[in-house]
């Protein structure tokens, strides 16, 4: 992964939640970590990646920011369910969408959703890892890409 | 209309979403084998589809369904942006793609098109 399939990886996100609501995301500068420093919040969403690349891709977020999520699309259930759900959709929507620049042969997996911590490590041993931070509101999340 | 997604919050927001006359919710699908079944018992004139999806992905549910009723109207709704999976959809036999973060109007927009299209 360059800079440049970095920057599709940001603009996805930040397409994602000004199409939530008109408050853009203020994403942060990206940052390299090692395979045992995953970044995780209350929820993860996880999309492998298969085709040309080889990977995965990860959004996760506090609890108190996907139920927001879901209010703001008119949801009123705020359950640990849907929260999961939904932080699985926003992965695959920034990953998805990330075809836009990087063609079909970035093949994505429908979303593997977890709350807490896993017991296998995320970030794929193969590849370098970068952490996306993400501001939206007054919440902070991650997503974060490891793909070769 | 059959919602089929393997998102339950985007099929209740895509039940939520519409309001349109003409159209009304018969079932939701959570993967394409579901789908096809749900179509093959309520033959629904419209279908909006997810792509990526377990057990059965949305393309292979278009052309099954397409199959069953070659006269049927399908909406995609995706998140891959990409031109050559639309292209593979449409030519699969479906009528439409609205890409993942949709609002209402886009989602209404997109429908009534859809229907006027058909009763032409």
């Amino acid at each position: 992964m360059n800079e440049q399939h970095m920057q599709v990886f940001v603009d996805a996100t930040k397409h994602y939640f000004s199409h939530l609501s008109n408050k853009p995301a203020t994403v942060q500068v990206p940052y390299l970590i090692n395979h045992d420093d995953a970044v995780l919040f209350d929820y993860t969403g996880i999309i492998g990646i298969g085709g040309k690349y080889r990977g995965n891709v990860y959004f996760t977020a506090p609890e108190t920011m996907m139920q927001y999520v879901l209010m703001t699309q008119g949801e009123q259930v705020c359950s640990a369910e849907f929260c999961l759900d939904i932080v699985g959709e926003v992965a695959n929507t920034v990953a998805g969408n990330a075809r836009r620049d990087l063609g079909p042969e970035f093949v994505i997996s429908a979303p593997i959703k977890f709350a807490g911590k896993p017991d296998k490590m995320l970030l794929g041993t193969e590849s370098r890892s970068y952490a996306i931070p993400i501001q939206w509101r007054l919440y902070t999340a991650a997503i974060v890409v490891s793909v070769t | 209309m059959l919602i089929v997604d393997d998102s339950n919050i985007i099929r209740r927001r895509i039940e939520r979403s519409v309001h349109t006359d003409t159209v009304s919710v018969v079932g939701t699908a959570c993967n394409g084998v579901e789908a096809v079944k749900m179509f093959k018992e309520h033959s629904p004139d419209l279908v909006t589809m997810d792509l990526t999806m377990p057990e059965m992905e949305g393309n292979e549910a278009i052309s099954a369904i397409i199959a069953i009723d070659p006269n049927v109207s399908i909406l995609v709704i995706s998140a891959l942006a990409d031109k050559l999976t639309a292209i593979d959809a449409i030519s699969r036999g479906a009528s439409g793609f609205l890409t993942k973060p949709f609002n209402e109007q886009e989602l209404n927009e997109a429908i009534v098109e859809l229907m006027e299209f058909r009763k032409k």
